[in-house]
C-alpha cells in the first residue's frame, strides 16, 4: 500500500514546539491578593489562540498512527476499533461529577458500577470485582496485595511469587512492588507452562503463581487444571493476567480454571480508547473467599432495598459491620460460580457503598478511571453474549489466518488471538522498521525471548480478510528486504530512524533543556 | 441502511461477510472457528452470560436514563479531585482518533505527533516546578504521592525508612501510600496540622535521622496555602530526607516555585487542567530533580535526531521499566494517563500564562470573597483557620450533616468533615452560584 505519514516543518525539525511559537514571561506575583512571599517570580509558558491551538494539535494529530488510520497489530495490546458511540455516552454531562457526592445523589453511576462488576464477574467466572485499579499493572498489584492480605490474615507464611519467564514485564514488577520474591519459570518445550517445572518450584513458600492464559504466544494452558490443584495443594492462590481475555470471551472463564484472582484489561478486551498510552483501567475479580479483602468501597444494592433483615446472602457482599464467617484458611478449591447475574437493573434499584470486612484499603485516591469504565460498560452492553462470543472468534480466525500468510516462521501452535512468528536470521526490530513504510503498524518486537526474534502479532477481530492480506504483504515484503534497505527504514513515516542511543545518553528531556544544549552549542561556537 | 453493523448475532465491530468468514476458514481447513480453539472441554464454557446484544441506539438510551437518575446539583466539592472550565476546542483537539485511538510509542518514527506533545506536558510541568524533570504521567495524585515515597527508598536506602505525611491527608492518598510501600521497608508516620497547615514545631520534632521522605500539601486537602513551605523544605534537608510537595498546575502556576522552597519531587493532581469532573479519575504529576534521572518511574520522552539529522522525539531512558528491567524496574506502570496529559497540556497553552495566573488568581479570590460572605452569617464561621486560602475552605456550623442536607435539598453538594465543619470548594465553574449558596446556607441555619 501507498502511505506517506504528514511531515510539517523544515530540514531541521517538525512542527515547531509550543514554546517555539509563543513563549511569555510573567510575574505572577505582581497583583495578587496573596502576600510576595507566597507567590512565584516568574513563569514563561507558551499561549497561543484557539486556531493557533488548533492548528498545532491537528498537525501533530496527523503525525501520529492510530487504530483508525490503519492495521495497529501490537501483540498483547488488543488494539481494537474504538467505537464511536462509547465516547458519545461517556461524554454524558450528567455523568460528570464530583467523587465525594452522596451516594443517594449519584444514583446513575453507582447503577453503572454495579451493572460493570457483575458484567465482569459473570465474563470471569468471578465472585466479586472491584472497579478501583486504574490500569492493567495496578490491576495487578491490587490482586497481588488482596493475595498477601488474604495470606496474613490466615497466619500463611508466604514469601514467594511464581511467574513464567514468558510474562509480561508489569507481572515481575508488580511481584516485586508487593514485596515478594520472584521465582521465574522456565517455559516447556511446548512454549506452555513446564508441569514438572512447576511442581518443583511449588513450596509451602508459595504465595501465587501468576498465569497469563491463552499465553503471551498465544497457546492455551491445556494443563490448567493440574496447575490449578499443584498450587492451591501448598496453599498458594492462582493469579490470571487478563491481557489476553479476548481470546476466550464466551468459551472458558479464569474461575472455571481455577483461578482465585485476576484482572481485567477494559481497554484491550472492551475495546476502550488506549489515549496514546492509557488511561485504561484494570478491575480485579475474585472467589468468594478473597472478597473481604478487596479495595474499599465496593458497590451492592442498597441493603434495605434488597434485603429486609440486614443479612446478605452473598458472602462477597459482606462488610465490615456484617458477622463474619470468612473461610477458614487453607486451600481454595471447588469454589461456586453461579452468580444469579440480572442484566437489566430496574430503574428504582437503590445502590450503596461499603466497605469490605478486611479490606486492603485503597489503590487510587478515588474510584478509578471513570470515562473508561462508562465505555467498557457501554461495549458489552452492546455486543452482549452473540458479540462478544463472535469477538473471540474472529480475533482467533484473524491471528491464524494472518499467520497462514506469513513467509516467517510461527514456532509454537495451536494460537489463539495472537502469535509470535520469528523472524530468523534477521533482525526484528529491523524488519519493524522496515513494515512501517507499508502503512501499518509493526508487532510487538523481540518479546517474548522464548521466540528468537520475535514478533508478536495480535490483529484483532477489526481487521478484514483484504486488511490482514495489506498486513502480511507488509510483513512478507520487510522481511525479505536487504538489510542495507531495513536499516534505511522507515523513509515514508514523520520521522526517520530515530536515534536511541543519543536520547538516553544526553537526556533532553523539556524544551528548557533543549535551550540549555542551544545556548551551550552557541557559547562554544562563538569561542 | 446501517451496514452489517444492524445484524444480529455477531460483534458489531468485526467486518466480515459471510464469504469472507467461508474463505478464511478454509484457507485455515477448519469448518468454523470453534475448530481453531484448543481448550479443554473440562474447563469449556457455553457462552451464556444472559446478555442479550443491543443495537447502539439502545444502549445510549439506556445509558441516559442510567445517568439521568444522578440528581443536579452545584457542586462546591473539591479536596483533591477539582475541575476548571474546559474550553471546548480541547474536547475537539483531544477526541481526533489518531491521539485517542493510538497507544505507547514504542515505534516513535510514526508517532511523532503523541511524543511531541507529551514532550511539551513534561516542559510544562518542568516550568511549573522548578524541577528539570516531568514524566508524562502516573495514575493520580495518589499513585504519584506513593511512587516518590518509593522512590526515596530507591535513592537514599541507606538513610532511613519513614515516612512522614500530614496527618490531615486525603484518605485516597493515605490509603494507596500505605498499599504501595507495603511491600518496601517504608513505614509511614504522620505529622499533625496546626491551624490548617504544617505545625513546624511538631514537624521538627517529628523528623529525625530515620526519615527518608517529607511529604507537604500546598494548597492543603482543605484549600490552606502552607505559609512556609522552605521551612518544611530546610527540615528535611537537615535530615538527609526527601522533599516532596504535593499541589496542582493551578495552583503552582501563582504559588511559590517548589524548586525555589528546596523540593526534591513535586507531585499532584494534574487533572485539575483539562479534565471535567469525572468522578475522580485523575492525572498524576511527577516531577523530580535531574538527580534521580534514573529512578524515575514511568515513561519519559526525550528530544533525538532521526536519520536525516531532524529532531525527533521518543520514549527515553526505558531500561528503567518493567518491560526490560522486570523485578528491578523503578516501577510496575505500563499504561498510564496519556490521553489526560495530553489534554492538559492544551489546557494549558489555550490559557497561556495570562491565563493560567488569572485563574490561580480567582482560586484565591473567589475562595476569599465566599468565605467571607459565609462567615458573615449569624452561627457560621468560615473559614476556620488564619491562612490564606486556594479554591476552598473550613466552614464552621453547629449541625454539619444537617446543612448539608438542607443544601442538598436547595442543590447544593458540599463536604462534611466532621460534626461541625463543612467545607466549600469555589472555582470558576461554581462561582456564579456562590450568592446562591449563602443564600441557602443562611436559610438553612437560620
Amino acid at each position: 500500500m501507498n502511505y506517506d505519514q504528514a511531515r510539517y516543518g523544515d530540514d531541521e525539525r517538525n512542527e515547531p514546539l509550543l514554546s517555539e511559537k509563543d513563549s511569555t514571561a510573567l510575574d505572577p506575583g505582581e497583583g495578587s491578593a496573596l502576600p510576595d512571599d507566597l507567590t512565584r517570580d516568574s513563569l514563561e509558558l507558551p499561549g497561543l489562540s484557539e486556531p493557533e491551538l488548533a492548528r498545532h494539535y491537528t498537525r501533530l494529530s496527523q503525525m501520529n498512527w492510530s487504530v483508525e488510520a490503519g492495521p495497529y497489530p501490537l501483540g498483547s495490546c488488543t488494539m481494537k476499533y474504538n467505537p464511536s458511540f462509547a465516547d458519545a455516552v461517556a461524554a454524558d454531562p450528567n455523568a460528570a461529577v464530583h467523587p465525594d457526592r452522596d451516594p443517594e445523589t449519584v444514583q446513575g453511576n453507582l447503577e453503572l458500577l454495579h451493572g460493570l462488576q457483575e458484567y465482569l464477574a459473570t465474563i470471569g467466572g468471578m465472585d466479586a470485582v472491584t472497579l478501583q485499579p486504574p490500569a492493567g499493572a495496578a490491576g495487578e498489584f491490587t490482586g497481588i496485595a488482596v493475595a498477601k492480605a488474604y495470606h496474613e490474615h490466615h497466619g500463611n507464611d508466604k514469601s514467594e511469587v511464581i511467574i513464567p519467564a514468558s510474562a509480561h514485564g508489569t507481572n515481575f514488577a508488580t511481584a516485586a512492588m508487593a514485596g515478594y520474591d520472584v521465582v521465574e519459570l522456565p517455559s516447556g518445550e511446548d512454549g506452555r507452562v513446564d508441569v514438572e517445572a512447576l511442581e518443583a518450584a511449588v513450596s509451602e513458600d508459595t504465595a501465587a503463581l501468576m498465569l497469563t492464559n491463552p499465553n503471551t504466544v498465544g497457546l492455551f494452558e491445556r494443563d490448567i487444571t493440574e496447575i490449578a490443584d499443584m498450587v492451591h495443594d501448598a496453599g498458594g492462590l492462582l493469579y490470571y493476567d487478563g491481557a489476553n481475555l479476548n481470546a476466550l470471551l464466551g468459551r472458558a472463564r479464569p474461575g472455571d480454571m481455577g483461578f482465585d484472582i485476576m484482572h481485567y484489561n477494559v481497554h484491550k478486551t472492551f475495546a476502550t480508547p488506549h489515549g496514546g498510552g492509557g488511561p485504561g483501567a484494570g478491575p480485579v475479580g475474585v472467589v468468594d473467599e478473597l472478597a473481604p479483602f478487596l479495595p474499599r468501597p465496593r458497590v451492592r444494592e442498597a441493603r434495605s432495598a434488597s434485603n429486609g433483615d440486614g443479612e446478605r446472602s452473598d458472602p462477597s457482599e459482606r462488610d465490615a459491620d456484617d458477622t463474619a464467617t470468612a473461610a477458614d484458611g487453607g486451600a481454595l478449591t471447588g469454589h461456586d460460580h453461579d452468580h444469579g447475574h440480572t442484566d437489566d437493573a430496574a430503574q428504582d434499584d437503590e445502590y450503596e457503598l461499603f466497605d469490605p470486612e478486611h479490606s486492603i484499603g485503597k489503590v487510587h485516591g478515588f474510584s478509578g478511571n471513570w470515562l473508561v469504565l462508562i465505555r467498557a460498560y457501554a461495549y458489552i452492553r452492546r455486543l452482549g453474549d452473540e458479540g462478544l462470543l463472535d469477538a473471540s472468534a474472529k480475533a482467533t480466525l484473524n491471528a491464524n489466518y494472518l499467520a497462514s500468510l506469513l513467509d516467517m516462521e510461527v514456532p509454537y501452535g495451536p494460537f489463539h488471538h495472537e502469535f509470535a512468528a520469528t523472524a530468523g536470521d534477521r533482525d526484528a526490530a529491523d524488519v519493524a522498521k522496515g513494515m512501517l513504510d507499508y502503512g501499518v503498524h509493526p508487532p510487538t518486537t523481540k518479546w517474548p525471548e522464548m521466540v528468537p526474534e520475535a514478533m508478536l502479532t495480535e490483529p484483532t477481530e477489526v481487521e478484514n480478510k483484504r486488511s490482514l492480506e495489506d498486513l502480511a504483504n507488509a510483513f512478507n515484503e520487510a522481511v525479505a528486504d536487504t538489510d542495507e534497505e531495513l536499516h534505511a527504514a522507515p523513509t515514508k513515516t514523520t520521522a526517520r530512524r530515530v536515534d536511541q542511543t543519543s536520547a538516553a545518553r544526553n537526556p533532553r528531556l523539556s524544551w528548557h533543556a533543549l535551550g540549555e544544549a542551544q545556548r551551550a552549542s552557541e557559547n562554544a561556537s562563538g569561542e | 441502511m446501517s451496514g452489517r453493523s444492524a445484524g444480529t448475532g455477531g460483534s458489531p465491530f468485526a467486518p466480515h461477510t459471510a464469504d469472507e468468514t467461508a474463505a478464511m476458514l478454509d484457507a485455515l481447513g477448519v469448518d468454523d472457528e470453534a475448530e481453531l480453539f484448543d481448550i479443554p472441554e473440562a474447563v469449556a464454557f457455553d457462552g451464556e452470560f444472559g446478555i442479550p446484544q443491543r443495537d447502539e441506539r439502545t444502549v445510549r438510551a439506556d445509558l441516559r436514563d442510567t445517568f439521568a437518575r444522578n440528581d443536579d446539583l452545584t457542586e462546591f466539592l473539591g479536596r483533591g479531585h477539582y475541575s476548571h472550565y474546559v474550553p471546548a476546542v480541547v474536547d475537539d483537539l483531544s477526541s481526533r482518533s489518531e491521539f485517542l485511538t493510538s497507544y505507547t510509542q514504542y515505534q516513535p518514527e510514526i508517532t511523532q505527533g503523541f511524543l511531541q506533545a507529551l514532550f511539551e506536558y513534561q516542559s510544562i510541568l518542568v516550568e511549573l516546578t522548578g524541577l528539570s524533570i516531568a514524566n508524562c504521567s502516573m495514575y493520580d495524585a495518589a499513585a504519584a504521592l506513593a511512587e516518590a515515597a518509593l522512590l526515596s527508598d530507591r535513592v537514599r536506602s541507606t538513610s532511613g525508612s519513614t515516612v512522614l505525611v500530614p496527618e490531615d491527608l486525603r484518605d485516597g492518598k493515605r490509603g494507596t501510600l500505605d498499599n504501595y510501600v507495603d511491600g518496601s521497608d517504608l513505614t509511614v508516620e504522620t505529622y499533625p496540622y496546626a491551624d490548617n497547615t504544617a505545625d513546624l514545631d511538631a514537624l521538627a520534632d517529628a523528623v529525625d535521622e530515620d526519615t527518608t521522605f517529607v511529604y507537604a500539601e500546598t494548597p492543603t486537602v482543605t484549600g490552606a496555602i502552607e505559609p512556609d513551605l522552605a521551612a518544611i523544605g530546610d527540615l528535611a534537608d537537615e535530615h538527609d530526607a526527601l522533599f516532596c510537595v504535593g499541589s496542582d498546575p493551578v495552583a503552582l502556576s501563582l504559588l511559590e516555585e517548589p524548586a525555589s522552597v528546596g523540593a526534591d519531587v513535586v507531585v499532584g493532581e494534574a487533572g485539575a487542567l483539562g479534565l471535567p469532573a469525572s468522578y475522580g479519575m485523575g492525572l498524576g504529576l511527577f516531577a523530580c530533580s535531574e538527580e534521580f534521572l534514573r529512578q524515575v518511574p514511568g515513561r519519559l520522552v526525550g528530544k533525538s535526531e532521526d536519520a536525516d539529522d531532524r529532531r525527533a522525539f521518543t520514549l527515553t531512558l526505558q531500561t528503567r521499566e518493567q518491560h526490560i528491567r522486570k523485578e528491578r524496574a523503578t516501577s510496575n506502570i505500563c499504561t498510564n494517563q496519556a490521553w489526560v496529559a495530553l489534554r492538559a497540556a492544551m489546557h494549558a497553552a489555550y490559557l497561556g500564562p495570562d491565563g493560567l495566573v488569572g485563574l490561580a488568581e480567582d482560586c484565591v479570590r473567589d475562595a476569599a470573597s465566599v468565605a467571607a460572605s459565609l462567615d458573615a452569617l449569624d452561627g457560621v464561621e468560615a473559614p476556620l483557620d488564619d491562612r490564606h486560602h486556594f479554591r476552598e475552605f473550613t466552614v464552621g456550623v453547629d449541625d454539619a450533616p444537617g446543612v448539608a442536607a438542607g443544601l442538598e435539598e436547595r442543590g447544593f453538594a458540599v463536604h462534611v468533615l466532621d460534626d461541625e465543619t463543612l467545607q466549600v470548594c469555589v472555582t470558576d465553574l461554581n462561582v456564579d452560584a456562590a450568592d446562591d449558596l449563602v443564600a441557602a446556607v443562611a436559610e438553612v441555619t437560620a
